[in-house]
């Protein structure tokens, strides 16, 4: 959650109701499932619970960035943002 | 990141698990502990005042966002499960749907009468619960809504009112009278009602256009004729132009100006009489207004509102809640003055106006939705039997469910789900019903010839928040009961067993439903009883008159516009015209309808009778032509009858009926020649006529009465007796066009069969005999379908048993009687069950039936040998299916 705060620069902030909405959201669409096995008790941490990409998890994932990419191009493109140097 | 060591959980983390509550149990057990974990870390993060505030609001307004989303997402997939799961059994839905839209139906729709008249305010005028009617003794006892007041009365208690206490008064009846603009030639009839001036500003009415009634004129002294209209009969007859106001109408050939048009929502504080026409009471002779009352020695040719021996009005006042008392003390104080001894009366609620049929059918009603309420418990029975048993054959989907990880009250809730969906339709469905149902009750109730109710039913929020609740608690008691056993399955055991040791566990509550259904049932089928055999009784009841070929004609001689002292020549003329019409045997006129008991007089004296201290003899008095009892059938039981011969001039006479006769004469044949009178007893008695029954009342026994010739007394008959030779619908077309033809002026207010008035005053327990049967069947049906079903499932579950029973011999006559012993076992432990509640219901309906004792024998056994009948019945088709058992197949299933 840290994580994202830091990531975004504090501009999605995730509360604790909205993480695991989230979480349940993805696990219902099949976009990500949680890992049966834990690792070594030496790196655990009771708080977690452990999540991966799906296949389609991860091919919704790069669409999406798809997306955005070319979205990205066209405003560039189009003088909205500045080119990349 | 290494383990982090358990700490002492935090007030803040306390707080934050309680906040999770707000989810549903599912996603709790599921993320709970994580989401309270990641708080409580980043809680710890936080050490700024600031963040921490900053923390709580997120956490808080996350969870208030994300707890009804997360709920409502369950509900939707609950419902679409609960959809799919239903539509699989479509006919069983349908057929449980149906089931309990009828009995939410038939709950809504008594509910929407019993609104419509006793619980809903129809007056449409502001605060209308500190609105409170004067009545008093005797009036109460007799059930009345009002006490009859006398103008003097209503003076007393406008002048001494306490301050800020309005006092209005009001004719008892509405009148129908006949109305002509200056531009029409015909006149067509209206309703009219006398009101005080203070009638309007009392009730919180503002006239829409133009203005009411000056307050002086409360005083005898304003005799201007002027009228207020209502809206709708502005609208109908003046087609709502404004230019009526100004303008003049005559009413019964009195011309008054038109004043003012009253608000669009008003129409009176009758339920069942809409008023057209509104005139100051002073106005009570130039309409011409001479009915309901109770008179003592009065003129009534004079103006009556000076006169404190004519009781004719009904007082209505507004009043704050909570002065009550202090305006009823000033009412009596007052009241004892003018009266010389000790009055007193109370103020009774007014907010819902006055309604015969309130009168009538409030306790109807009020048994009808009790009786509703059970033909509902009894469906509710069967719904939850039948999702019993479904329940059941789920055993393995639901047990497959739990080992898959499903939470008891995750599966708890799914399983309500499916009957609230099944109750949602259900109600959806019993509102369209309930809608033209209740209608349909008040048009029965109400038996109008024309078929348009007198007011409607209306489906508003009271009768919509009603049904809620009674759906809500359909789906409490058909629904959770089988949810909650359902959802207790034991995992492993119902994965292993067979269906058929599964339906061995349902049979108790099953037979346990069974049995209070026939409990229910009975007191239904006992009630049906009571109202079938008061409604014979009311067929068979002695009325003492001959209904059968009598032409009741209503009349109004004081419309005729005929001088009073040319009236007797009119009566002459009238009654010669009716008795030449072709099929007509004998006519008479009478001051009094066949209706019930006439004008009530009281303080009579009685020649060699010492009346007891306090008792005031009362007779009803009625005027009436020779001919009279003839004519309607009276028998004549000693004596002679009234004749021509009896003049104004020659002695005064009159026939008792044999009720007087017995409470003042002991041996009743001794009041022939006796004499009785309101100052002195000079009026000779030369006849007595058996007792006859009011055909507007026929369970009331008959009253003292007197008949004098109309001759010595100047009352106007309102009431011509016609006696037909033919069918007396057949002759009515020649009586009314011999009375048009001969005495023109003469309005006929009313002409019908007096079979039909018989018929009108037993719609009450028509209508009781017609709606109980209806839900006794559908009661009977109901609990007969369950029975069925539990003993259906016994067979079946018993078929190996049986199988190996008949296998080494056992008779199958023996088999057979298994089985339906089995069912009158039920239904026995049912009727015992239903004893005490038939007893409690029998005290109920002890008003409404006639001629029998509430708890009556007849009706209990009949119910009982129902009960047995069906019971037997329903046991036929299983135990016959249980004797033809093929023994090898039956084993061979094992």
């Amino acid at each position: 959650m840290l994580d994202v705060l830091e990531r975004t620069d504090g501009a999605l902030r995730l509360s604790p109701s909205s993480l695991y909405a989230s979480i349940r959201r993805m696990l219902e669409q099949g976009l990500i499932e949680e890992l049966a096995e834990r690792p070594d008790p030496e790196h655990d941490d009771e708080r977690r619970r452990y999540y991966r990409l799906t296949r389609l998890g991860r091919a919704v994932a790069t669409a999406e960035a798809r997306r955005l990419e070319r979205l990205l191009a066209d405003a560039r493109a189009t003088g909205l943002l500045p080119r990349r140097t | 990141m290494s383990k982090m060591p358990r700490r002492k959980e935090t007030a803040g983390a306390r707080v934050f698990r309680a906040l999770l509550a707000l989810y549903p149990g599912a996603f709790r057990d599921e993320y709970g502990r994580e989401m309270a974990l990641v708080f409580v870390d980043r809680y710890r993060h936080a050490v700024a005042t600031w963040d921490r505030a900053r923390l709580w609001f997120e956490a808080v307004v996350g969870i208030l966002v994300e707890a009804p989303k997360e709920h409502a997402r369950m509900i939707l997939h609950d419902l679409r499960y609960a959809w799919r799961v239903l539509r699989q059994h479509a006919l069983l839905t349908t057929t449980i749907v149906l089931t309990l839209a009828l009995g939410i139906g038939a709950n809504a729709a008594v509910f929407s009468v019993l609104n419509a008249v006793a619980l809903r305010s129809p007056l449409g005028v502001p605060a209308p619960d500190e609105l409170y009617t004067v009545n008093s003794g005797r009036y109460l006892a007799s059930g009345q809504e009002s006490a009859r007041l006398s103008g003097p009365m209503f003076d007393v208690l406008r002048q001494t009112a306490p301050d800020g206490v309005g006092v209005a008064a009001m004719s008892r009846a509405i009148a129908r009278v006949y109305t002509r603009t200056d531009d029409e030639r015909e006149t067509t009839p209206a309703s009219l009602h006398l009101v005080s001036p203070s009638f309007f500003p009392v009730l919180g009415v503002s006239p829409l256009l133009g203005r009411t009634f000056p307050e002086d004129q409360d005083s005898a002294s304003g005799h201007e004729p002027v009228a207020v209209l209502s809206y709708a009969y502005w609208q109908r007859r003046f087609g709502g132009s404004p230019d009526v106001v100004g303008s003049t109408l005559a009413i019964n050939g009195t011309a008054f100006t038109i004043v003012g048009v009253g608000p669009r929502d008003f129409v009176g504080v009758w339920l069942e009489t809409p008023v057209d026409i509104w005139v100051p009471l002073t106005m009570q002779s130039a309409v011409k207004y001479s009915q309901s009352f109770t008179a003592d020695g009065a003129d009534f040719t004079r103006p009556w509102l000076p006169q404190p021996q004519i009781w004719w009005l009904h007082v209505v006042v507004r009043v704050p809640p909570e002065r009550v008392a202090t305006a009823v003390g000033a009412f009596n104080t007052s009241l004892s003055t003018l009266a010389g001894r000790d009055i007193s009366i109370v103020l009774e609620p007014f907010a819902r106006g006055f309604s015969q049929f309130r009168q009538r059918f409030s306790t109807p009603l009020v048994a009808l939705l009790v009786m509703a309420v059970l033909v509902l418990l009894i469906a509710c029975a069967n719904v939850a039997n039948v999702l019993l048993a479904r329940a059941v054959g789920r055993q393995r989907e639901i047990a497959i469910r739990m080992a898959m990880g499903a939470g008891r009250p995750r599966l708890f809730h799914q399983l309500l789900t499916e009957s609230a969906l099944l109750v949602i339709m259900a109600g959806v469905a019993a509102m369209l019903f309930a809608r033209s149902a209740g209608d349909l009750l008040v048009r029965m109730a109400t038996a109008t010839a024309d078929g348009s109710p007198p007011f409607t039913a209306a489906v508003d929020l009271r009768v919509l928040a009603f049904a809620a609740v009674v759906a809500f608690l359909s789906v409490v008691i058909s629904g959770v009961w089988p949810a909650s056993r359902a959802s207790r399955v034991d995992v492993v055991s119902a994965l292993k067993s067979s269906a058929h040791a599964a339906i061995g566990r349902a049979a108790s509550p099953a037979r346990a439903l069974v049995i209070a259904q026939v409990a229910l049932s009975l007191v239904l089928v006992t009630g049906t009883g009571l109202f079938v055999r008061s409604f014979q009784n009311m067929l068979n009841v002695r009325v003492g008159l001959e209904p059968e070929r009598l032409l009741t004609v209503g009349v109004d001689p004081h419309l005729s516009g005929t001088p009073l002292e040319d009236l007797a020549e009119m009566y002459g003329r009238v009654l010669s015209a009716v008795t030449g019409a072709a099929g007509v045997e004998s006519a008479s006129l009478a001051m009094c309808r066949l209706e019930g008991s006439c004008a009530r007089e009281a303080g009579f004296k009685i020649e060699g009778y010492q009346p007891r201290a306090n008792e005031r003899v009362t007779f009803s008095v009625n005027a009436v032509t020779p001919g009279y009892f003839s004519t309607v059938g009276m028998r004549l039981i000693a004596g002679r009858a009234l004749r021509e011969s009896d003049r104004a001039n020659t002695a005064n006479v009159a026939v008792v009926n044999k009720t007087l006769a017995m409470s003042y004469f002991g041996d009743w044949r001794q009041a022939i020649g006796c004499r009785f009178g309101l100052a002195i007893p000079d009026i000779e008695i030369v006849g007595i006529v058996d007792d006859a029954r009011g055909l507007g009342n026929l369970k009331a026994a008959a009253i003292p009465s007197v008949f004098v010739p109309l001759a010595q007394r100047p009352v106007i008959p309102r009431a011509l007796e016609v006696r037909t030779s033919v069918d007396p619908a057949a002759a009515l077309a020649g009586v009314r066009r011999a009375i048009s033809r001969l005495a023109p002026e003469l309005p006929i207010e009313s002409i019908e069969p007096a079979t039909a008035r018989v018929q009108r005053n037993l719609s009450q327990e028509r209508l009781a005999v017609l709606l109980t049967s209806a839900f006794s069947v559908l009661a009977v049906g109901l609990a007969g379908f369950g029975l069925f079903g539990v003993l259906s499932y016994a067979v079946a579950r018993r078929t190996p048993e049986v199988g190996l029973r008949i296998a080494l011999g056992a008779q199958r006559s023996r088999v057979l009687w298994g089985v339906v012993r089995d069912a009158l076992w039920l239904v026995t432990c049912g009727v015992f069950l239903g004893l005490p509640f038939v007893v409690v219901g029998s005290q109920l309906v002890s008003a409404l039936v006639f001629g029998i004792t509430p708890f009556d024998g007849v009706s209990v056994l009949t119910a009982l040998v129902v009960l047995l009948a069906v019971g037997a019945a329903c046991g036929i088709v299983p135990a016959a299916r249980a004797a033809r058992v093929d023994p090898v197949v039956a084993l061979r299933c094992e």
